[in-house]
């Protein structure tokens, strides 16, 4: 038998619907197409996915420490604002929706001030969110609420502490793109817009799950 | 004069000088920042393997000078006399660096940034700039490792797997700052291989070449890609544990310690939820670069190159629920702990499917028996030999007589330091193509010979030692009666350890005479089909003259549509016999 | 012989249910914390393995959708591109 026979017999399972040797007939010519997702908006989306692992993983610990507690909040601990906490929750949702609107306004090439008037109500309200989050911590530690008062404490102030910290690092960057959007010396593609929209989108919709594991 | 300007300035453009430092240190050529990656590998191993010399000399001479050491100040080491805490210390820095600076560098970092955009047909990561950030924030994870070494109190003590509470309070193992610095570069690691990783998927989805369907991939990328995938959604969960541990050692929170109310367990809980996906991140480049060499030298398609591919992705999707089992405890819906047992015996299926199709390739094919064809098959057997180890210890009767003991470490060296196999098969298999040189084959070959006798002579008895009840983790032997008998055998694992570590040398003669030969190689020396082979030895900045387009997949080998036994992805044949020129 | 096939399958069934018993694990926890704990660590057990999966099956889920997008612009233009050359026929 030819070589090229008898190495074709034993390279495949006889019978299969698939072609052999990892590929099928070249379909001609091979044709290059543009990526359906472009480059940054994929590494946006793989790094929110490590992020939401990342929060999995103190969440985690969270719900460990909480099924686990005989009672929760423990005894001697004060309460979280619950109520003060729920108006920040819709501060910054509404922040979502104001990116949003100012997606849609790069997306639809609308003149620059109604970008640059959503974008800046957006970084308005994150900014309040965070001011009032901060307010409330200094609250909490002068009860006595701090990082080494047990489980309580140490689970709130990491997974709480994390999340202020990506509204921190989302707002800087929002910072940044609404400057260049204001200078009107800069060409500003629809994608800074975008990218910087749905990493603030993940810290926004992050936030009401965290609000209702951890506060409720 | 606009064309020929234009055309001059591209000329220019792709050829224009970079400096020294541009060129070498802060590249953002994925091909120079694979080199670097492989060149931190390599020098961590030479450091992870003389902890193992002195851990061996210690289990065999117990409490002796180990030579050569007597210049290690006083409470590390008393005139070369290893003392038991720096012994644990050893085994912990031993087994972190061989998988976090050996392993994962050299064959995630080093061959995944080499070979990705070359085999896929591109010019280079989607991201060079954030691919360069990756090297340097892992060197300087590195440094933090090693420094360790260095703070009082020495480099972290509780084992690779740190569990809690030993590792989450300073008086436990008596090191304070050593245990910050490991806490603290797997951190800085975790960030270094977020970017490599959303790096690679970014380049493996978008950027190959027009023809490279998925299915026309190389085993190898797909193995990369898959790696990239499980250290994306992986290692995040490490670092928020490892943020955790951190703040109980120096912050005050006690989310591992009993005392204030914290579960040590956690720790176990999250970090095998990582360590399960992990060993496959390990294993899996091996296992893709393997069948990459197997079907090449010996001249042979890949058997079942779509079991190969789909048994990779379903070993992705089980690595996370076998972690579940182990962590399941009682109180479970019985239903479900039958889903899980079966879980953990369905994840060796796929392993089983890829050694199957490797001895499938194999079969009637006309094996070239190179340094790296002989490599891929020391990987394989060791592979062989330690999943048949691991089969032993998920009989439970086994399994409670065994565990703990150096049937283990046996067990996991023939996997773990078996991956060296693969690594050493891609090293050789790939250094033209990366430098541009040949390296020696008889020096290869007396290499391998070496190697694979001595890590045979090494680990196999390790299994006698375990099922005679020598436990892991002991610091010395002769003080149980019951292990005294088994001494001999700890002398002849300690020398066959030796030599096996002197042959290495054979390999580090071979790879620095090589590097400092004039440029030798062809481009396609090993005849092979993938489309790194197309490209110039060592590949120019941007890869390729022409965007490379693909016709088939990467295993045509011995095809009848041509003359030659090999049939590049990228030549078009156009009916009849055609000819390479 | 079918019987024996049944009956020797029965039997392995059954070892393997009480073989629960002698399941050693080495994380095991039985015990360690009563009920509660257990459960939490259950239930934490189930939340983290979900996550994996979830996140994957959304990005193919999102790929799927953007493709096919994609190729319902693209056959929008080309038929746009198409039907002059009808017209001029
Ligand atoms: C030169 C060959 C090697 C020798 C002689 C060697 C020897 C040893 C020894 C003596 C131990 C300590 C066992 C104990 O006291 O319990 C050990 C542990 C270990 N080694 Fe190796 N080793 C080698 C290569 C490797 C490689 C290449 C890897 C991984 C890529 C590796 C991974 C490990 C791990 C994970 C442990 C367990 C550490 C722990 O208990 O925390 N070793 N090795």
């Amino acid at each position: 038998m030819p070589r090229e026979a008898t190495l074709r017999k034993y390279s495949e399972p006889v019978g299969t619907a698939v072609p052999a040797f990892g590929g099928g007939d070249p379909p001609f010519p091979p044709k290059a197409r543009a990526p359906v997702v472009s480059n940054a908006r994929l590494a946006i989306l793989m790094f929110i996915a490590a992020e939401l692992m990342f929060f999995a993983g103190l969440i985690g610990a969270f719900i460990v420490f909480k099924l686990a507690a005989p009672l929760w909040p423990p005894a001697f601990q004060p309460r979280l604002p619950v109520e003060v906490t729920g108006v920040n929750t819709a501060i910054l949702l509404a922040s979502g929706v104001a990116m949003h609107l100012a997606m849609r306004a790069s997306k639809r090439r609308e003149p620059r001030a109604a970008l640059v008037r959503w974008l800046t109500i957006a970084a308005l309200l994150g900014i309040v969110f965070l001011l009032v989050q901060g307010y409330e911590w200094v609250r909490l530690i002068g009860y006595g609420l701090t990082l080494s008062s047990g489980v309580y404490g140490g689970t709130f102030y990491t997974l709480i502490g994390c999340h202020g910290a990506h509204v921190l690092g989302a707002v800087t960057w929002l910072g940044l793109v609404l400057a260049r959007a204001r200078s009107h010396r800069h060409e500003l593609s629809a994608e800074t817009v975008d990218l910087c929209g749905i990493y603030w989108t993940f810290v926004v919709a992050l936030w009401p799950a965290l609000y209702a594991l951890v506060y409720l | 004069m606009t064309e020929s300007a234009t055309a001059h300035a591209a000329h220019a453009e792709a050829h224009h000088e970079l400096g020294f430092v541009r060129k070498y240190l802060f590249s953002t050529d994925h091909k120079m920042i694979g080199r670097q990656f492989l060149f931190l590998g390599l020098f961590m191993l030479i450091i992870g393997g003389l902890l193992a010399m002195m851990m061996r000399w210690e289990l065999a001479w117990p409490e002796t000078n180990i030579p050569l050491m007597g210049w290690v100040p006083e409470p590390y080491m008393y005139g070369g006399i290893l003392p038991p805490q720096t012994y644990n210390a050893f085994f912990t820095m031993h087994a972190t660096i061989m998988i976090f600076f050996v392993v994962m560098p050299i064959m995630v970092g080093g061959f995944g940034n080499f070979l990705i955009p070359l085999m896929i047909g591109a010019g280079d990561m989607a991201f060079p700039k954030l691919n360069m950030l990756s090297f340097w924030v892992g060197l300087v994870s590195g440094i933090v490792m090693l420094s360790s070494f260095f703070v009082p109190g020495g480099p972290a003590a509780g084992g690779w797997t740190s569990y809690a509470p030993l590792s989450a309070q300073a008086s436990f193992t008596g090191v304070e700052w050593g245990q910050h610095l490991w806490i603290i570069s797997l951190i800085i690691l975790g960030i270094s291989s977020l970017m490599g990783s959303i790096n690679y998927i970014t380049t493996v989805v978008n950027m190959r070449a027009p023809g490279m369907t998925y299915f026309r991939m190389p085993l190898t990328i797909w193995s990369l890609f898959i790696t990239a995938i499980l250290l994306l959604l992986a290692l995040p969960v490490l670092t928020a544990a490892l943020a955790m541990l951190l703040f109980d050692r120096m912050f005050g929170t006690s989310f591992f310690l009993p005392a204030g109310g914290g579960e040590p367990l956690l720790w176990q809980h999250l970090f095998w939820f990582f360590g399960h996906p992990e060993v496959y991140v390990l294993v899996l480049p091996a296992m893709g670069v393997t069948s990459d060499i197997l079907s090449t030298l010996s001249r042979k398609p890949i058997f079942g190159y779509h079991a190969m591919a789909f048994s990779m992705i379903a070993i992705a999707f089980l690595s996370w629920v076998v972690w579940g089992h182990h962590m399941f405890v009682s109180g479970m819906n019985p239903l479900l702990g039958t889903a899980f047992m079966m879980s953990t015996m369905v994840i060796a299926i796929p392993s089983a499917i890829k050694t199957f199709n490797w001895l499938g390739t194999l079969w009637g094919g006309s094996i070239r028996f190179t340094a790296p064809m002989l490599f891929a098959l020391g990987f394989v057997s060791n592979f062989v030999i330690g999943g048949l180890s691991g089969i032993f210890m998920a009989a439970t009767p086994v399994d409670i007589f065994i565990h703990d003991t150096y049937y283990i470490v046996a067990h996991f060296h023939y996997v773990v330091a078996g991956i060296i196999f693969a690594l050493f098969a891609a090293v050789y298999y790939w250094f033209p193509k990366m430098f541009g040189k040949k390296m020696s084959e008889p020096l290869g070959k007396i290499h391998f010979i070496l190697t694979y006798i001595f890590f045979n002579l090494t680990f196999f008895p390790m299994h006698i030692l375990g099922v005679g009840g020598h436990m892991r983790r002991i610091y010395n032997p002769t003080q149980y009666e019951f292990l005294q008998p088994l001494q001999g055998i700890n002398h002849f694992i300690t020398i066959s350890a030796f030599i096996l570590g002197v042959s290495q040398l054979f390999f580090l003669y071979n790879f620095i005479a090589s590097l400092a030969k004039k440029r030798d190689a062809e481009r396609n020396p090993w005849h092979a089909n993938s489309l790194e082979w197309s490209a110039e030895s060592p590949p120019p900045h941007g890869n390729y003259e022409t965007t490379p387009v693909v016709y088939r997949g990467a295993y045509e080998y011995s095809s009848p549509e041509v003359a030659e036994d090999w049939l590049p992805q990228n030549r078009q044949v156009s009916g009849g016999v055609a000819r390479a020129h | 012989m079918k019987t024996r096939i049944v009956f020797q399958a029965a039997f392995a069934a059954a070892v393997w249910a009480v073989s629960g018993a002698a399941q050693a694990c080495p994380v095991c926890i039985n015990g360690a914390g009563g009920e509660k704990l257990l459960d939490a660590f259950n239930w934490s057990v189930l939340f983290l393995m979900a996550m994996p999966y979830t996140i994957v099956f959304a990005v193919i889920g999102f790929f799927v959708y953007a493709y096919r997008r994609a190729e319902k612009k693209q056959r929008a233009e080309e038929s746009a591109v198409m039907s002059p050359a009808h017209d001029l026929s």
